[in-house]
Formats: structure tokens, sequence, C-alpha cells
């Protein structure tokens, strides 16, 4: 049970070594005038889907008073 | 007790994973001088001032990466094919003991734990360059460069594997 588990640690630790370098790929910010661009987007993007959803809202309420209205 | 194979893995893994992230680190700073782009290191990682900077920067820091794959592939393919116990050639043998290299000759064990390192490398290279040609993170060259060494890499390694496990004919009828 104790080599098992040493064992799978070891594997671990092999997957990490393998992964290591990789991780450097993520840790990277591109700033443009003190704030990132990429978080920016990221705002942006869920701007626009908050936008369509309301449109989405106004649409289906628009849809079901059609009926209704005098 | 533990796996000798795994210890192998892991003991050979070391190096290449610091060797890998220096080369990363090195490029980057060396590409944004070169380029003329700022880059800065600070704790959330690299700051680059402009999308166009980082295209360049993580291109080339990325084929900077693949190179030294390349040369880590190209080391155990050398030694896989030259220098491995099974099917080395004599005259290089007898050279090798005469200099006092004999620890030049390496088994199986020693060369496929390291190809079994460098080869997975340059399959997760062709990966994450895949992903961020996706993304538009990188240019498109990049990734085919990454392909083009991973689909190497396999190839000649699995011919040297090939060559282990089946034994040549001679033409006598025997074999060797």
């Amino acid at each position: 049970m104790k080599s098992h588990l040493g064992n799978l640690g070891l594997f671990v630790v092999f997957l990490i070594l393998l992964g290591l370098p990789f991780g450097s790929f993520g840790a990277g910010k591109i700033m443009v005038n003190k704030t990132s661009v990429l978080s920016e987007q990221s705002v942006r993007k869920t701007e626009q889907r908050a936008l369509e959803e309301n449109v989405e809202e106004v649409s289906e309420v628009s849809e079901s008073s059609e009926g209704t209205t005098p | 007790m533990f796996s000798r194979i795994l210890t192998k893995l892991v003991d050979e893994a070391i190096l290449p994973a610091v060797v890998l992230v220096a080369v990363r680190i090195v490029s980057v700073i060396f590409f944004g001088n070169y380029f003329g782009f700022d880059v800065t290191l600070s704790r959330a990682g690299f700051v680059y001032e402009s999308a166009e900077g980082f295209l360049v920067i993580n291109s080339y820091s990325t084929l900077a990466m693949t190179c030294v794959i390349a040369i880590g592939l190209l080391y155990v393919l050398i030694k896989s094919y030259i220098f491995h116990d099974t099917h080395i050639h004599p005259r290089i043998s007898a050279k090798l003991f005469s200099l006092r290299l004999s620890s030049f000759i390496q088994t199986s064990f020693e060369v496929y734990a390291q190809g079994a390192i460098w080869l997975p490398y340059s399959y997760l290279m062709l990966l994450a360059s895949g992903a961020m040609w996706y993304l538009g993170l990188v240019f498109d060259w990049v990734f085919y460069v990454a392909l083009a060494l991973a689909f190497l890499g396999t190839y000649f390694l699995v011919l040297d594997v090939e060559k282990e496990l089946k034994p040549e004919i001679t033409l006598e009828g025997g074999e060797e």
C-alpha cells in the first residue's frame, strides 16, 4: 500500500515536471495604458452577453404581451 | 519500494523542465529587447505593453522552446542510433573503448527514459502551440514547426524501438 502511494506520488511529481514549462504560457498580461487588455476584453464580452440576454428577455416580454393589449 | 522506472523518469525530467522554464524567461526578455517591445517581469507574470508585442514575443519565445526540445530529441536520437549498446557498430565501440569513453555507450533503459521525457515535451508543445494559434496568441508557423518536430521525433524514435524489438536477419539466415 505504501509503495503504491509512493509510486502515485512519484507519478504526480513527474506530471508536474512535465507541465511546469507550459505553466509559463499562462503568465502573460498585455497592458495598454496600464489596463489589462485581456481583462478589458473579458469585461466587454460579459457586458455584451448581458446586453444580448436583456434583448432576448425584452423580445420575449413583448411577444407575450402582444395578445393582452386592449 | 518505489518503481525504478518512475524514479528514473522523475530524475530525467528535472533538468529538461528547468532548462525549458529558463529558456522561456530568457527568451521573452531577449526578444522583447531585440524587437524593441517593452516587457516587464512582475509578480503577476510577464507584462507586455502592446498586443502586437505579445504576439511577436510569444511566438519567438515558443519557437525558442521548440528548438530546445528539438536539441533534446536530437541528443536522444543520436544516442539511440549511434551509441545504443544493442546495436552499436563494433568499430565505434572499439574506438570509444580506446578513447576511454565507454560511458557514451548507453543501455535501452537510459536511452528510452530520456526519450520518454523529450517526446511528451514535444507533444505538449504541439498542444500548447495549437491552442495558442487557435486563440490568436502565436503565429501559425510556430504550430507547424512544433507539428513537424513531434512527427519527426516520433517517427525516428519508433524506428529505433522497432530495430530494438526486431532482431536483424543476416544473409546467412541466422539472427544477429
